[in-house]
């Protein structure tokens, strides 16, 4: 029985050794199954990994996004076959720079990122600014940029390039004679519009102000529809806005009331009920208003009465304006490096080599084969001492 | 539509209500020539109260010498400041008086000197036509007061915008009448107080 069982574990501890030596034959002879571990991104591991046979599998461990055409080579590797896995603490963050349809320029930039902590803003001057986000965005309004806009929290980093300029035409207000309708135009015209007006004041009899046009997008990037009054150029507002142009309607300014009341999105709210709602309307926007009397604003209100009522008309008209942007030259949308501004980078890593694993996942095929010849070595060192203990307690050698 | 509502602004100094029935009067010419919704009835709100700042066009008269509050400079000059448009008549319609004396000097105190205003300016044809400037009145026409017929109102501007508009030609006293009573005009007297509403509207 025992010499059976001797035999039994040196056959095991033949086949073990035959099973180890096949494992190391396969892994030196094929360098297409090794697995590489990487802390960073640099040149001459992605040459490497390019140069003969690639890796079967590569993870990095970044604590910076790689940059655009690191990324474009990560892509291509994985496109070639290589599995690419990734994992860093890098925050998902997306930026952009939008113009501000008003006089006196400025942009809009919409930041949207997940991560708890400061987003620094700066242009290519310097630091802009510091933003804690909500609900993961944030905004803020700029008047001048120098250059690109840049986003930049731990690692992640986006770009933004500086937005094209707006080319604005002037305004027409159509209204009854009243107090709101003047301070409109006022504070319009302290603004930096050109408004032309046509106030009403009796039947058939309007007080002209500016050079009243033919209502289009030729002439106008807005229509302010006070009251009723407009419901004569009804017709003619309709077709304007439908090519492109941007109304806004006060409550009882009876016009687009089928097209605005179907789909409106709420865009400000005061004591809790909606006081501007906008619209597409075709190519353009309408925007209805549940309030006339924003006069009171700068007559009765506080020491800024005037520049918050002055800030409120430009802000609903920059809603819905007609402004054609004017190109900038293609190299403003470079740095002084020549490299391109890129508004979501992570989002474009997501889309080449995927989303990042755990930190763990390159290691598991490692990890999987080392297991197994521990367990086969450790098989191989039990039979062979088993079978040399038995061998001894019988008296043998 | 929110309408138009005419107001008398009441300071200490003087007899700011010596022309009662002119309110009623200009309600009635503006309800009866524009499409301007207006409220039936005027008010009268002190000058040193923040509520005049609810309405942007304030009518002033007297014959008494005119002095502001501080409460009173600080509410003009917030109301002129903000839009709005202050209309002054000399209800002594002359020259010399002291109604007119004083109100030069608090207005140049408050705002700044009064200048004559141009006979061609908007707001001679801003719904009736004037071709030769302010309307006279009666009382310059039949010599009373200072025995002059004043060629222009003086105004102080703010831009191109009045913001004050200065008149000795003593409208209080011309269009102090019932409505009731115009039906007797051949011409109806008051149609230079529809020009300054529509102005003070419009411009």
């Amino acid at each position: 029985m025992r010499p059976r069982l001797e035999q039994i574990l040196r056959g095991v501890v033949v086949a073990a050794l035959m099973v180890l030596l096949w494992r190391s034959l396969r892994a030196s002879d094929s360098d297409a199954a090794k697995s590489i571990r990487a802390r960073g991104i640099n040149d001459r591991s992605l040459v490497e990994w390019s140069r003969g046979s690639a890796p079967s599998h590569v993870h990095l461990s970044v604590d910076s996004l790689p940059v655009g055409w690191q990324r474009s080579w990560l892509r291509a590797l994985a496109g070639s076959g290589t599995r690419i896995t990734w994992s860093g603490d890098l925050w998902p963050m997306m930026i952009d720079a939008q113009p501000i349809a008003a006089p006196s320029g400025g942009m809009r930039v919409l930041l949207a990122a997940d991560g708890e902590g400061p987003v620094v803003l700066r242009d290519e001057i310097g630091p802009l600014d510091t933003l804690r986000l909500q609900n993961v965005g944030a905004s803020i309004s700029l008047a001048s940029l120098a250059g690109r806009i840049s986003a930049r929290a731990g690692g992640s980093i986006a770009s933004a390039a500086q937005p094209d300029s707006l080319l604005l035409r002037r305004l027409l207000v159509i209204g009854a004679a009243g107090w709101e309708s003047k301070f409109a135009v006022a504070a319009l015209e302290e603004n930096g519009w050109k408004v032309d007006a046509l106030l009403r004041v009796a039947p058939g009899v309007d007080v002209r102000q500016g050079s009243p046009a033919s209502i289009d997008t030729a002439h106008y990037s807005a229509v302010i529809a006070i009251d009723s009054t407009a419901a004569n150029y009804s017709d003619r507002i309709a077709a304007y806005v439908t090519e492109g142009g941007g109304v806004i309607l006060g409550p009882s300014a009876r016009i687009l009331t089928a097209a605005t009341s179907a789909i409106s999105v709420p865009i400000e709210r005061r004591s809790g009920a909606v006081t501007a709602a906008a619209s597409r309307v075709g190519a353009g926007r309408a925007l209805r208003l549940s309030i006339d009397d924003t006069w009171r604003w700068r007559m009765t209100g506080d020491a800024d009465g005037v520049a918050k009522h002055r800030a409120w008309w430009t802000g609903m008209v920059s809603r819905v304006a007609y402004a054609p942007s004017v190109p900038r030259n293609s190299a403003s949308a470079r740095d002084a490096d020549g490299a391109d501004a890129e508004e979501s980078p992570y989002a474009d890593l997501v889309s080449a080599i995927g989303s990042p694993t755990s930190g763990s996942g390159s290691a598991s095929g490692v990890a999987t084969k080392s297991i197994w010849t521990a367990l086969l070595f450790s098989l191989f060192a039990l039979a062979l001492l088993a079978e040399i203990g038995s061998r001894r307690r019988r008296g043998l050698p | 539509m929110r309408s138009f509502t005419w107001c008398t602004g009441q300071y200490d100094s003087g007899d700011w209500d010596s022309a009662p029935s002119l309110p009623a009067n200009l309600i009635d010419s503006i309800a009866r020539y524009t499409s301007i919704a207006v409220a039936p009835s005027g008010v009268n709100v002190p000058l040193s109260s923040e509520s005049i700042l609810e309405y942007p066009l304030v009518y002033l008269t007297g014959h008494l010498p005119f002095r502001f509050s501080e409460a009173e400079r600080r509410n003009v000059k917030k109301l002129v400041d903000r839009g709005g448009m202050l209309f002054v008549d000399d209800h002594n319609h002359d020259i010399g008086g002291v109604f007119h004396k004083t109100a030069f000097e608090e207005i140049a105190r408050t705002f700044s000197p009064l200048k004559d205003l141009p006979n061609d300016h908007d707001i001679y044809t801003a719904f009736f036509k004037f071709a030769d400037g302010p309307p006279a009145t009666s009382h310059e026409l039949n010599g009373w007061g200072d025995n002059l017929v004043h060629k222009n109102l003086q105004a102080v501007m703010q831009g191109d915008r009045i913001a004050v508009l200065y008149s000795s030609k003593d409208y209080s006293s011309e269009w102090n009448y019932s409505p009731d009573s115009k039906r007797f005009s051949t011409v109806d007297n008051t149609r230079f107080g529809v020009n300054i509403v529509v102005y003070a509207l419009t411009r």
